[in-house]
């Protein structure tokens, strides 16, 4: 399966020129790369936060923090995947201080991820990733499935053993499957299996 | 939803890719409020910044003046002949500059539109001199004579900083890229500073040498931002490093404003076809540029042959004047994004040869084919699709 890089599908040159530019002090070709990325990476934050306000703030303190660190992108990785990394580590972030505001008010229980949703989501993906997926799990489903991203690439991304990747993709991809219908259906995958 | 879960794994992951792939943004982009954080965040290092670290910004053409004027290529001396046309056009008056006459512009020349004319500064055997200044508010030119140094090249290359990739380091201080010190005398983009001590702010800066002219180097901020405030006289210093010389040079350049030929109209007209419109908030027409803002919403206009295989870009915006001449500029690099909208628009052009009594704006589109190429014509110029629905004329009083 190959791996489409957005920036690199659609004009291979294009990202790379832009931050060079960007490097010798032309600011404004960061917009091209705000242009280019900009509604992938909102799309990633939405699903890992859950939320459209924090999606919105997440997206532009990521590329902000992407445009002062464009000094250390050492072009080891795809800008990409160099831009996920930024976004995975600031969503992580955030989700910490969710829960320790979270903790400090006695009064709640752990929130539900749900009480972040948008109501009347009728959309069955959308409904995974916000009652059935932890961050965790919603990001690697992105990064694996929407990305297309190798593991080696993910674990750059997220600082770690592409082995344990596989291990936790693995476990995930049984859970997808495993969900059965409140009738007791069972999906196909599962029938294979048990055969 | 419980249909979905029946549904097989790899239909749940192309259902997921498709619903993700597809997520709409609340907003058309958030480009506009990033670019601002940055500008505020690039202030304050500025001001942090110590005196010796300068952060060089704007330095290189952008992609916009590439597509308008040429490849101004710097460091190698020659700049190409559709940029000097331009350079030519400016109506200052000096020694390094040619006068329109045609334009009445040197009655204003005498007034002071070239402004602080053969400050000079010597270090090391080497001297560098202003010898032309303008500035009308959207466009800010400086012009350098050298002595001293014999060599074809005047601008020096600028080198990036590497900069080695340190987990323990947060931020990386001071200045980003360097000039080339191996050939002496060659000149670094000049640090240009208003009163305040920021740097100027443009969209489109370029530096290079002026053809036909030895030793002579241009300064060129074409699409100068937030300068209302800076009224019609007033001060810059301008610091020009030079290679193997530690000291810089150091200019106090008095500036003093064109306000003739000079038109500025504030607007809100708007043209909508289905469900993409556009207004026109701002004209401006100087002696040396021409510079269109507009807010625009909603979905690209398409033609049928921009379909299928096919789509368009961006939306782009022609000015003619009331006899159908052109302007060049307004397609300041394509992005190859099929129908990427651009909710803000802050166009440069070239100047008007002479005011005009109207000017039509002619929102157009380019044909990406399935590759994301520009489809060109059988002389290689790129096909524009005018959309004529959505024309309108604009009239200077």
């Amino acid at each position: 399966m190959e791996r489409e890089d957005p920036g690199a599908k659609n004009y291979p040159g294009l990202i790379d020129e832009a931050v060079d530019k960007v490097r010798t002090g032309d600011r404004e070709a960061f917009r091209t790369i705000i242009h280019v990325f900009e509604r992938q990476i909102y799309t990633y934050c939405y699903y890992i936060l859950k939320s459209r306000e924090e999606a919105e703030d997440a997206v532009q303190d990521v590329f902000v923090k992407v445009y002062k660190e464009l000094g250390r992108y050492e072009k080891k990785v795809s800008f990409s995947a160099w831009l996920y990394k930024v976004a995975y580590h600031h969503c992580l972030d955030q989700i910490r201080k969710r829960k320790r505001r979270i903790r400090l008010l006695s009064l709640y229980k752990q929130q539900q991820p749900r009480a972040y949703m948008d109501p009347g989501l009728e959309n069955p993906v959308e409904s995974l990733f916000m009652d059935q997926l932890t961050p965790e799990e919603s990001n690697l489903l992105i990064l694996k499935v929407v990305e297309q991203y190798s593991f080696e690439e993910m674990g750059q991304i997220m600082e770690c053993k592409p082995a344990s990747l596989r291990k936790k993709y693995e476990r995930l991809r049984k859970k997808l499957v495993q969900q059965r219908t409140n009738e007791g259906g069972r999906s196909h995958e599962t029938m294979a299996k048990s055969n | 939803m419980k249909q979905w879960q029946n549904r097989t794994e790899s239909q749940k992951m192309d259902d997921i890719r498709q619903t993700l792939r597809n997520q709409a943004m609340p907003k058309d982009s958030y480009s506009s409020q990033i670019m601002n954080q940055i500008g505020e965040m690039d202030m304050e290092r500025r001001k942090k910044a110590r005196r010796r670290s300068k952060i060089i910004k704007k330095t290189l053409v952008a992609v916009s003046a590439a597509a308008v004027l040429g490849t101004v290529v710097i460091a190698t001396g020659f700049i190409s002949p559709a940029w000097a046309d331009t350079i030519r056009q400016i109506p200052i008056v000096g020694s390094v500059f040619k006068i329109t006459e045609d334009r009445g512009l040197s009655t204003a020349g005498d007034k002071g539109l070239s402004t602080a004319p053969n400050q000079s500064v010597t270090h090391d055997g080497v001297t560098l001199k202003v010898t032309d200044v303008y500035y009308d508010g959207t466009r800010l030119a400086i012009a350098f004579e050298r002595e001293g140094i014999d060599n074809e090249q005047v601008v020096g290359k600028i080198i990036p900083k590497p900069i080695k990739f340190d987990p323990s380091v947060k931020e990386v201080k001071g200045s980003r890229s360097e000039l080339d010190q191996s050939v002496k005398g060659l000149l670094g983009i000049p640090v240009v500073k208003l009163p305040s001590g920021e740097e100027v702010q443009s969209g489109n800066t370029s530096t290079g040498d002026i053809e036909g002219k030895r030793n002579t180097m241009l300064f060129d901020a074409k699409k100068l931002l937030n300068t209302d405030a800076l009224g019609n006289e007033f001060e810059l210093s301008v610091s020009v490093e030079v290679a193997q010389i530690a000291e810089p040079f150091v200019f106090k350049v008095p500036v003093k404003k064109v306000t003739e030929g000079i038109i500025r109209l504030d607007l809100d007209q708007t043209k909508t076809k289905g469900e993409f419109s556009y207004t026109v908030k701002k004209l401006e027409l100087t002696p040396a540029a021409s510079r269109l803002i507009i807010h625009s919403k909603g979905a690209v206009p398409y033609s049928s042959e921009q379909t299928g295989d096919y789509s368009p870009s961006a939306v782009y915006y022609e000015i003619v004047d009331q006899d159908g001449v052109a302007v060049k500029g307004g397609n300041h690099g394509v992005i190859p994004i099929a129908g990427l909208q651009h909710p803000i628009v802050d166009e440069s052009y070239d100047p008007f040869a002479v005011t005009p009594t109207s000017i039509t704006v002619k929102p157009y589109t380019l044909t990406f084919d399935k590759n994301l190429k520009v489809l060109e014509d059988a002389k290689g110029q790129m096909i524009k699709t005018y959309i004529t629905e959505l024309e309108q004329t604009i009239q200077i009083p």
